[in-house]
């Protein structure tokens, strides 16, 4: 970090700092799938309306598919049981071409119930806000800040830097969650013959 | 129905409209007050509606006008929730307005009550304090920030907003008074916009730059030129609030008046019934940036290469080279008058003037922004003990413009507008980490007290 190859920005505290991780804070945006939206997730649809990037059907189907709130510090977000969130850390997270990050709750919210389990790989060479898919898997409503300590971050080397070409995404640069594409890259097995 | 009828009617409507709207959250301060002021409001109004004559047309009509204005202003409550407007910048923006829009009213605090919210149009960039309080004798005024929708992220660009902190500071009666005896007085002292009749007279001048004979030309009616009272006084309200936004958001501010009235009128020369020409306002800015002496900033900066990027900044917004006679309208000695009495003002209401940052501060911010990194007081030291530093969200914006300038001399048009998208967005996202960087810090200074 202190060469500037890896980045956190920002470590507010030295309590964030474990011996082989860094805590992660809660952002502000939360994203919550729409009730009366998308009454599913089919890659199959996705793969045929979304033919064209930028026309209606593509648009539509992205936007209407979240609710987006965004909470200032000091107001408090209800992830009820059951129910998926998606949130940017409040820290901004660049790694060096040789070093994947690994991303798991603090296993003091774990224990209330609270899921990050699912994408948790980061690339090297990522850049961005790092999106946190919050699900409650306990009974009770969890309270949610902006600023919390929710999430931490450890590091793997590789054992040889990414190659350029295999560096960088969709969701690179990203500055809060956006939706991710279930079907890109798999249209061929989503058509009808 | 009658008309009596429909506004007792309104009144519910208005109500339950209101009710309404606290299905969302709010950013800028709670709902309550808001909430609270208008259950004032509207029960004033209908003690008022109810013993009205339904013949009374004159009473009545009165009256509609108030119930139009309420529903127009829970309307504008309803757009005012969280999500639609860049609200870590709203909050530093609010702490350095608020101070100046106090006023002493009777049986309240005098704080106005803040909403914000978007509009649509490239030029809606408003801060709006209610300016009649006589007839629902209210106690709070309503204090309502505009953002373009468009410019949601552009938050480089919300450096306007000091401008328009002038607009709003003008509202309050106690402040206009000042403003126009200290700040005003200098400038209208003397030159071409002494009178009326001057400022005719230099429109017409036959030595006026090209651009002005051609727009003579265009409009050959007498009247384009014949400038009257209300539209001088109007002038002078627009240099007053530039002087604002330059004494507030410092170089920023340069930055994002050229990019956004140069949008509006490329050739600067234009004029109107409300707004003097642009060079003249540049030339008056020019002025008060050599009087702050702003233009040595770049001496007091050791690092070479640093020190040419401020130099292109400062050339691109505050030329080295003096204002042409004509838009010169204000002599040296008059535009330090009023920025010296202007920031008095301010220093006396508690709203923060802006001071140019050290080199480690600015660079440091610079940096961060060249590493595609949000410019904060972060500690990227790693060390295990961090010190993240406060700094001021004005700093961060003035270093946003100075990589944009930099981009703006490199990449090609698209890349350009990609990039200055792109140093918008990290900059908010700076704004929202310094935030929580002065909170945890606050916190931090409260446990040692």
């Amino acid at each position: 970090m202190a060469e500037r190859k890896l980045v956190v920005s920002p470590v507010i505290c030295g309590l964030q700092l474990g011996p082989s991780s860094i805590d992660l804070r809660l952002g502000n945006v939360f994203l919550l799938v729409r009730a009366r939206g998308l009454s599913d997730v089919d890659p199959g649809r996705l793969a045929s309306d979304g033919a064209t990037a930028g026309d209606h059907a593509s648009e539509q189907a992205k936007r209407q598919k979240h609710e987006r709130y965004e909470v200032p510090f000091g107001q408090k977000f209800l992830l009820h049981p059951g129910m998926l969130a998606l949130v940017p850390t409040l820290e901004w997270i660049k790694l060096p071409a040789d070093l994947q990050g690994i991303v798991t709750a603090r296993s003091s919210w774990a224990r209330e119930g609270l899921s990050i389990a699912t994408a948790s790989l980061i690339h090297p060479g990522y850049t961005g806000v790092i999106t946190l898919e919050l699900a409650n898997l306990g009974q009770i409503p969890l309270g949610l800040y902006p600023g919390l300590r929710i999430a931490q971050i450890a590091f793997h080397t590789l054992t040889e830097p990414a190659r350029e070409k295999d560096m960088g995404s969709r969701f690179d640069m990203a500055f809060e969650p956006v939706e991710g594409n279930v079907a890109k890259g798999d249209e061929r097995f989503l058509r009808k013959k | 129905m009658n008309a009596k009828q429909f506004l007792l009617q309104e009144c519910d409507n208005v109500l339950a409209t209101l009710q309404d709207v606290l299905r969302h959250d709010y950013a800028a301060g709670s709902s309550e007050e808001f909430y609270n002021e208008f259950c004032e409001r509207l029960k004033f109004l209908e003690s008022l509606i109810l013993p009205v004559d339904p013949s009374d047309a004159s009473a009545l009509g009165m009256f509609a006008n108030e119930v139009s204005l309420l529903s127009t202003l829970v309307h504008r409550m309803e757009r005012s929730h969280a999500g639609e407007f860049p609200w870590p910048f709203t909050e530093y923006l609010r702490n350095l307005a608020e101070p100046l829009c106090k006023e002493s009213l009777p049986d309240n605090e005098g704080e106005p009550i803040i909403r914000v919210y978007a509009e649509g149009g490239l030029f809606s960039y408003q801060i709006n304090l209610e300016s009649d309080l006589s007839v629902l004798n209210v106690g709070r005024r309503i204090f309502t920030i505009v953002f373009p929708r468009t410019l949601r992220h552009h938050v480089l660009l919300h450096a306007i907003f000091g401008h328009e902190i002038g607009h709003a500071a003008w509202t309050i009666p106690e402040n206009k008074s000042e403003l126009r005896s200290k700040v005003l007085e200098p400038l209208r002292s003397k030159g071409h916009l002494n009178s009326t009749s001057q400022a005719t007279h230099w429109l017409r001048d036959p030595q006026a730059p090209a651009a002005i004979v051609e727009l003579r030309k265009q409009y050959s009616d007498d009247s384009y030129t014949e400038i009257d009272r209300n539209q001088l006084d109007s002038w002078f309200q627009e240099f007053l609030c530039d002087l604002f936004g330059l004494v507030t958001f410092g170089g920023s501010f340069l930055a994002a008046h050229q990019t956004l009235l140069l949008a509006l009128d490329p050739s600067g020369h234009r004029w109107g019934p409300y707004h003097p020409p642009y060079i003249c306002r540049k030339a008056m800015l020019w002025r008060a940036c050599k009087h702050l002496k702003w233009d040595q900033f770049p001496a007091s900066i050791r690092d070479d290469k640093f020190r040419a990027g401020i130099t292109t900044f400062i050339n691109n917004y505050s030329p080295s080279t003096e204002p042409g006679p004509w838009e010169d309208v204000f002599t040296q000695e008059q535009v330090a008058a009023a920025v010296d009495a202007l920031i008095a003002i301010l220093t006396k209401a508690g709203t923060s003037c802006y001071a140019m940052p050290d080199e480690e501060t600015l660079s440091h911010l610079v940096r961060m922004l060249e590493e595609r990194i949000p410019p904060c007081g972060s500690d990227l030291s790693g060390s295990e003990t961090p010190v993240n530093r406060s700094v001021d969200f004005r700093h961060i914006l003035l270093a946003g413009w100075l990589v944009a300038d930099k981009v703006n001399a490199t990449a090609d048009s698209a890349e350009q507008r990609k990039q200055f998208l792109q140093l918008n967005k990290l900059c908010e996202m700076g704004l929202l980490q310094q935030r929580a960087i002065d909170l945890y810090n606050s916190g931090e200074d409260r446990e040692a007290a």
